[in-house]
């Protein structure tokens, strides 16, 4: 599976995209979560209904209460965004 | 405390002031003051005008503060805290002659040097003879206040440096567009001389204040006048400076760190296909990427940052290969000015944004007149359109100086489209121009307190990261009511939006240990529904009511029906306890402990 990061989360990545082997959201987070250190880790565990963390799962933004069911399948593409606020 | 206590009212008409102990006024009038208050910012200021109300002109008083914890950490308090506050009635929430509550606020320095001049703020009234500065000198053993006579040509650069050049730092002034009327036309903030100013823009603060015939009002103050807090526990500095380390190297503000709102916001927006492009009818611009700012390093710019005295530094500000440094970048001026407009040369769109800061024009309300001008323009075939950089130069100067269509455009995107037809187009709401958010994405719009502006009710993107919940008025009502204060809070203590996650749980803390008051979390959130009803006291006393709280025709789209507008505005009003019209009754007073006030709407 494909991941790629948007804004921030690429920043801290280092990296524009990843392959992953991860087939739940949980382990594809806990994994982010270990590779690339605490600040990935915090916004990644962003639950927040305004500021917390947006998935895209094959071009369809994933609804918070779909997390827990998705497995993912070895050609999917994962988006991961950070939201941001004001200007 | 780390309130002064004290506030100057000025008179314009008489030329007359005092310095007033303004808690002890409050106590004597209604017997104690409100947490509301003494945290500040809106929470202070929309008292204030609740005795002009209704309102037919809006140029009769108008309210400059801080909140409780504007400053900097040399006065003991958290960094990223130096707001300004203005509230005044909106002329350009305008209804049957009479207009709503507005507000702005912005930070730079000048926050900080009202509070070294020993008040919270400044209660202007009136009018004065001539164009003015209100000068402000607390610098020497008694404090003064004089009448400078300012030429109101002056842009804001200028007249923020003239004000430095004579010793006042701090300083609020209004460009050339509120004195030849502009209804969008906005007051900026000083930071530093010849360098960016803060525009505290939406609502027409501009206006209001030129009419009442001030070009500024400055500050010169003495630290040694600067309220200290009133009651510290041992603790309390260590744990200070552990916050302070967090909004300048946390998490929470990491985003805004690395790439400030327009960087952030393209990069969360533009994959969603949300950037709104061409008047809000496009959210999926091919071009947006030549705005990008990852693109742009890509090609050899760079972009430096900068900040209002504070840690997250979220000023961003281009510099072309050739090295020439652009105006500074915020997500909404660049989006409302540039893809709004059909423009994407990075160029255009700073000059596009520095002419309104100098010229004193709400950008982001600019970027909106003229995205639905160009687009009035197309559907009927003649005139200037979509992507057309000249004209939008052009334009915003015309508006500034209300010369040819500038004229109707001047009035507004509400008021230009009733003169000129397509109001079907016209995105606003209360008269007020879209911030920079898909209007399809946020009920929220129809009930924000500034009108279709996205910080005065934070539910922006919550449509757009929640498919499964956009089409359920409870959900919607939920999250409405559940934006309001952390919304109303962030324009109450002094500090920046964008410390919100780490400072707001802190809140009870702070006042503790700043004011020397022991709130909960809950009483400081009443302090901010108290002042969301207070917006909404001041609208009902104009006429402003259910119907006011709609949105344009171009945001039903989707899942977002007039049905479920509806439905949501039902279920907001009953749990904001307000009556089947959106109005604020006895029982909503109750509601939220604020009786002391019921004779305002009896």
């Amino acid at each position: 599976m494909k991941v790629v990061f948007y804004g921030v989360l690429r920043s801290l990545a280092g990296t524009r995209e990843i392959e992953s082997n991860s087939e739940t959201l949980g382990e594809l987070l806990d994994e982010l979560s270990q590779k690339f250190g605490e600040k990935m880790a915090k916004l990644l565990r962003d639950e927040d209904t305004a500021e917390g963390l947006t998935v895209v799962y094959n071009e369809r933004v994933l609804p918070r209460s779909q997390r827990g069911r998705i497995r993912f399948a070895k050609d999917d593409v994962v988006k991961l965004l950070s939201p941001i606020g004001g200007g | 405390m780390t309130i002064a206590g004290e506030i100057l009212r000025y008179d314009l008409d008489r030329e007359s002031f005092e310095f007033v102990d303004w808690v002890q006024e409050d106590v004597d009038r209604y017997g104690e003051v409100a947490l509301r208050r003494l945290i500040g910012g809106i929470g202070f200021g929309f008292q204030e005008l609740l005795d002009r109300q209704p309102c037919d002109d809006p140029a009769g008083r108008f309210v400059i503060n801080t909140g409780f914890l504007t400053g900097l950490p040399k006065n003991g308090l958290p960094s990223g805290c130096t707001r300004t506050y203005i509230e005044f009635n909106s002329p350009v929430k305008e209804k049957n002659g009479r207009f709503g509550v507005g507000y702005a606020a912005a930070g730079g320095l000048c926050g900080p040097h009202i509070k070294s001049c020993g008040i919270d703020g400044v209660v202007l009234e009136g009018k004065a003879s001539e164009p003015v500065a209100v000068m402000v000198d607390a610098s020497a053993k008694r404090r003064e206040v004089e009448l400078v006579e300012l030429d109101p040509a002056l842009s804001t650069f200028e007249t923020i440096d003239l004000c430095f050049e004579r010793g006042y730092r701090g300083s609020v002034v209004v460009g050339p567009a509120g004195f030849n009327g502009v209804r969008f036309s906005s007051v900026h903030v000083s930071y530093m001389p010849h360098d960016h100013v803060r525009a505290a823009a939406r609502g027409g603060p501009g206006l209001v204040l030129a009419r009442m015939n001030v070009k500024a009002v400055a500050f010169k103050g003495s630290q040694d006048l600067f309220p200290k807090p009133k009651k510290l526990k041992e603790d309390f500095s260590d744990w200070l400076k552990g916050i302070n380390r967090e909004l300048s190297s946390g998490s929470s503000t990491e985003k805004y760190k690395r790439h400030g709102t327009w960087g952030g916001n393209w990069a969360y927006l533009v994959p969603l296909k949300a950037l709104p492009a061409e008047n809000f009818r496009r959210f999926d611009s091919e071009e947006s990427y030549r705005l990008d700012p990852e693109y742009l390093v890509s090609k050899g710019w760079s972009i430096s940052r900068k900040g209002c005295a504070c840690p997250i530094m979220c000023w961003k500000i281009p510099k072309d290969p050739s090295g020439e440094t652009l105006w500074k970048m915020d997500y909404e001026n660049v989006d409302l000015l540039g893809p709004n407009c059909g423009i994407y040369d990075i160029h255009i769109l700073s000059e596009a944004i520095r002419t309104c800061d100098e010229l004193g024009l709400d950008a982001m309300s600019t970027g909106g007149v003229i995205g639905w001008f160009f687009e009035h323009n197309e559907r009927k075939g003649t005139g200037p359109t979509f992507g057309d950089g000249e004209a939008l130069l052009d334009l915003i100067r015309k508006i500034a100086y209300r010369e040819g269509e500038g004229a109707i455009l001047s009035e507004g995107v509400r008021k230009a489209s009733e003169k000129l037809g397509d109001q079907d187009i016209a995105m606003q709401v209360k008269g007020l121009e879209g911030a920079a958010y898909p209007f399809w994405s946020n009920l929220g719009y129809a009930f924000a307190l500034r009108g279709a502006c996205h910080t005065s009710l934070g539910t922006y993107t919550v449509g757009i990261s929640n498919p499964d919940k956009v089409a359920d008025a409870t959900w919607w009502a939920e999250q409405i009511y559940k934006a309001i204060p952390t919304s109303m809070i962030c324009q109450m203590t002094g500090a920046c939006y964008f410390t919100r996650r780490v400072l707001v749980p802190e809140l009870p803390r702070l006042v503790e240990n700043l004011l020397g008051i022991s709130a909960g979390r809950d009483e400081i959130e009443q302090a901010a529904y108290q002042s969301y009803v207070l917006a909404r006291m001041i609208d009902g006393l104009n006429g402003f009511s259910k119907e006011d709280d709609r949105l344009p025709e171009r945001a039903f789209r989707f899942s977002t029906t007039e049905d479920l507008l509806s439905e949501t505005r039902k279920l907001f009003y009953e749990k904001m306890s307000l009556d089947a019209d959106g109005r604020v009754t006895a029982q909503t007073l109750s509601t939220f402990k604020m009786e002391e006030l019921s004779p305002y709407i009896a």
